[in-house]
């Protein structure tokens, strides 16, 4: 190996991340070459001196300080049907802020939205409903982990409805039973960013900047 | 309990749980906040309870598929970075004489040599690279802070950052990189 390739390979030699072999090449070469050996002495003086940084321990009232706010109710868990709005409209702006309007633009542009209403669902109490399958396609699903769907019917909650992609094909779905009626929905990827059906057909504005796809669902149907 | 069964309690009502979560991760936040802050205690403090509050405000949305400390780190990096932006936290220059207690010093590895001189230097040489490390660009300071004085592994920070693990390891060789630049001279 050349002394170019072992410079590179300096800093995994530091960290321990080599296999044994090329690490034993990089030893090699180290006791034979005084230029790179140098800059191995180099980079361990500072491995060395970062390493001895001693650990600091948060102050003694840091825990009572922060529950005395909490408990005094200055803040609170954001789950009310209100927050829930605002955030809404606040997080999409924040991530298209960090993702970029462009690579924003080009996530939106790649998903589309199959919707089916399945209406040979077998029920037969006296409160019907229907079975609705939600379906997302999202084409770069590396960089998805979950996807959930929030709405009137699960009282807007981020974590109660999962969509699942047991494929791995990018397509994500869920049934969900639902009695008939009139319902405003938001898909919910990792978590925490906030996307309408882009192919629903029908909308509200949400009044946050942001819009809700409406689902109807007339009558079950049943059999 | 573990922490998921804490964070239930938590969304539940039983916000009193919420304090063996801070308990179980205050020195890890306040360590980052420290070394990222220039290790100024005051600020540590400050950037720690935002953080904290901010987790205790997003519980809801905290999702169990990752761990709960990736997502601390999370927060507490975004803190310190909106701090940036707004110039609340300075990077210093080189020539600034650095605050440090010298607490900093008495806990060396256990490799320490017998030698008072080579203790100096040692001294010194820590003293150096604390400077160097603060007049690093943000980016570079996350990585290194992480690596070295979370002693997290390449996964995790790739996690934290949310970057690729190539992109993480280029990074830490960049700082690195800049570091001996810098150092070359003095050390």
């Amino acid at each position: 190996m050349n002394c170019q390739k072992i410079k590179k390979l300096l800093n995994s030699y530091i960290d321990d991340a080599l296999e044994v072999e090329i690490a034993q090449q990089v030893e090699e070469h180290l006791k034979s070459c005084p230029v790179c050996n140098k800059e191995y002495q180099i980079l361990k003086k500072i491995e060395t001196a970062l390493n001895s940084f001693s650990p600091k321990t948060a102050p003694a009232d840091f825990t009572q300080n922060i529950m005395a706010k909490i408990s005094q109710r200055e803040i609170q868990i954001q789950s009310s049907f209100l927050d829930q709005l605002k955030k809404r409209a606040f997080i999409p702006r924040f991530s298209f802020r960090l993702l970029g309007a462009a690579a924003a633009t080009a996530l939106l542009v790649f998903f589309a939205f199959t919707f089916i209403l399945n209406t040979n669902s077998p029920d037969n109490s006296s409160i019907c409903s229907a079975e609705v399958q939600f379906s997302l396609r999202i084409s770069d699903s590396n960089k998805v982990h979950t996807v959930a769907i929030a709405g009137d019917f699960n009282g807007w909650d981020p974590q109660a409805n999962t969509l699942q992609d047991p494929e791995g094909d990018g397509i994500w779905t869920a049934t969900l039973k639902l009695p008939p009626g009139r319902y405003e929905y938001m898909f919910v990827l990792d978590g925490e960013k906030w996307l309408p059906n882009p192919n629903a057909l029908r909308y509200v504005k949400d009044g946050f900047g942001n819009r809700n796809a409406i689902l109807e669902i007339n009558n079950c149907n049943s059999t | 309990m573990d922490e998921l069964k804490i964070i239930e309690s938590c969304l539940l009502g039983n916000t009193q749980m919420f304090s063996r979560l801070i308990d179980n991760y205050k020195n890890m936040v306040y360590n980052l906040a420290y070394r990222m802050s220039n290790n100024n205690p005051q600020e540590a403090e400050d950037i720690s309870q935002e953080a904290f509050l901010r987790a205790f405000q997003s519980l809801a949305h905290f999702n169990p598929s990752y761990k709960f400390s990736t997502w601390l780190y999370q927060i507490t990096l975004n803190i310190i970075r909106d701090k940036f932006k707004k110039k609340e936290l300075n990077p210093t220059s080189l020539d600034a004489p650095i605050e440090t207690d010298d607490s900093e010093f008495y806990l060396q590895p256990a490799d320490l040599t017998n030698n008072p001189e080579q203790i100096i230097t040692r001294k010194e040489d820590v003293r150096t690279v604390q400077k160097a490390i603060y007049s690093l660009p943000l980016k570079y300071r996350e990585v290194l802070v992480l690596r070295h004085l979370q002693d997290l592994s390449y996964i995790e920070i790739a996690n934290i950052l949310k970057l690729p693990v190539g992109t993480v390891k280029v990074r830490l060789y960049r700082a690195r990189e800049q570091l001996r630049k810098i150092l070359e001279t003095s050390i």
